[in-house]
């Protein structure tokens, strides 16, 4: 049970980057969809 | 003494990022404390350039310049991994404390300074977006990885890299360099030499044990100390330029002023004072100098834009 707490606590911090990579990711895309229809209305 | 400890520090930090990085230590990465200064002076530029953009456009233009900023932290922190070891100050950044693959931080640095580019370019236009790239390229080739480790006037020349936020800001407006955006650079750049060098004072043991060529380390605490009042008094002058060209007026002319007394009288404190406490007082002043002086900037111009509407 010890030896296995280190690597559950890598799986757990690489799943939290992936999420905020992810997140991120998602919000650039948010963001250009959001300058693309503010620049189309002649911005 | 140096080469050793900067082998022994490199291989450290490049033995022991199993572990893996924690969320916290990419945003460690980002330099936070330092991009609030570079993201205020920004919002400044932004605001009292003349011209209107859009409160989208002019918020990704800000997120552009933080991510910018914060990315060639990144990058900075990459390349002096094995002098932030040695530093008592750095040695507990992601990086010298093992917590992090040196290529990793490496990748994050330089895929956020594209995209804060690239983003700059499509949200606001294509000279504000050449202007980041710029003040990263600046901050990273010129500052980081030629300036620091060879030369005293490493902050002066590298401090231009800190002077872009104002500059980038108006250009997001208007589309173009004026004047009036260089005044603001000309502050940041005259501000820059002080405000180290006064922490530089009290840090010098660390600097000299990293092997980086501070001015108190090359030159001496006295020589210093007479570079900072040189440096405060042509500054107090630059700091009334955008009253001089109309950027700002009474309200700005007075606080700067006010300020500008402060900055003094705590620069000849260091002077006269060959311990570390007025040092210590004027680092300490000086953020809050550029911060107020920005802040004074703004209120400035949006008083001058209520008595207008």
């Amino acid at each position: 049970m010890g030896a296995r707490q280190p690597h559950g606590d890598m799986h757990k911090r690489q799943r939290r980057k992936n999420v905020a990579l992810l997140l991120a990711l998602i919000g650039l895309v948010v963001v250009v969809y959001l300058i693309t229809i503010v620049r189309m209305g002649g911005q | 003494m140096t080469d050793t400890s900067l082998t022994t520090a490199t291989k450290t930090a490049g033995d022991t990022f199993a572990e893996g990085a924690r969320v916290g230590d990419f945003v460690a990465l980002l330099k936070p404390r330092v991009m609030s200064l570079v993201v205020f002076t920004g919002i400044a530029g932004l605001i009292v350039a003349p011209g209107r953009i859009h409160p989208l456009l002019a918020a990704v233009a800000i997120m552009c310049i933080a991510v910018a900023a914060g990315a060639a932290g990144a990058i900075n922190m990459w390349y002096d991994r094995d002098i932030d070891a040695i530093m008592a100050r750095t040695r507990h950044r992601p990086l010298p404390a093992g917590r992090m693959a040196p290529d990793e931080a490496l990748a994050f640095g330089v895929a956020l300074s594209l995209f804060a580019i690239m983003l700059m370019g499509v949200a606001t236009n294509w000279m504000a977006a050449l202007l980041l790239a710029a003040a990263n390229g600046f901050y990273v080739f010129v500052y980081t990885m030629w300036l620091k480790r060879r030369t005293p006037q490493n902050i002066v020349i590298g401090g231009a890299a800190g002077a872009f936020p104002p500059v980038i800001g108006w250009v997001a407006v208007t589309g173009h360099v004026d004047v009036e955006a260089l005044a603001l650079f000309l502050i940041i750049f005259l501000w820059t030499p002080p405000h180290f060098w006064a922490l530089a004072l009290y840090r010098a043991g660390d600097y000299a044990k990293a092997g980086v060529p501070m001015l108190p380390v090359v030159a001496g605490p006295a020589a210093t100390r007479r570079q900072i009042v040189a440096y405060a008094i042509v500054l107090v002058f630059a700091s009334l330029l955008p009253a001089a060209l109309g950027t700002a007026g009474l309200l700005y002319g007075v606080v700067v002023a006010m300020l500008g007394v402060a900055f003094l009288v705590l620069t000849f404190a260091v002077w006269r004072d060959t311990g570390e406490a007025a040092a210590r007082r004027l680092f300490a002043f000086s953020i809050l100098y550029l911060f107020l002086l920005f802040a004074a900037l703004i209120a400035d111009r949006l008083s001058n834009l209520g008595g207008i509407g």
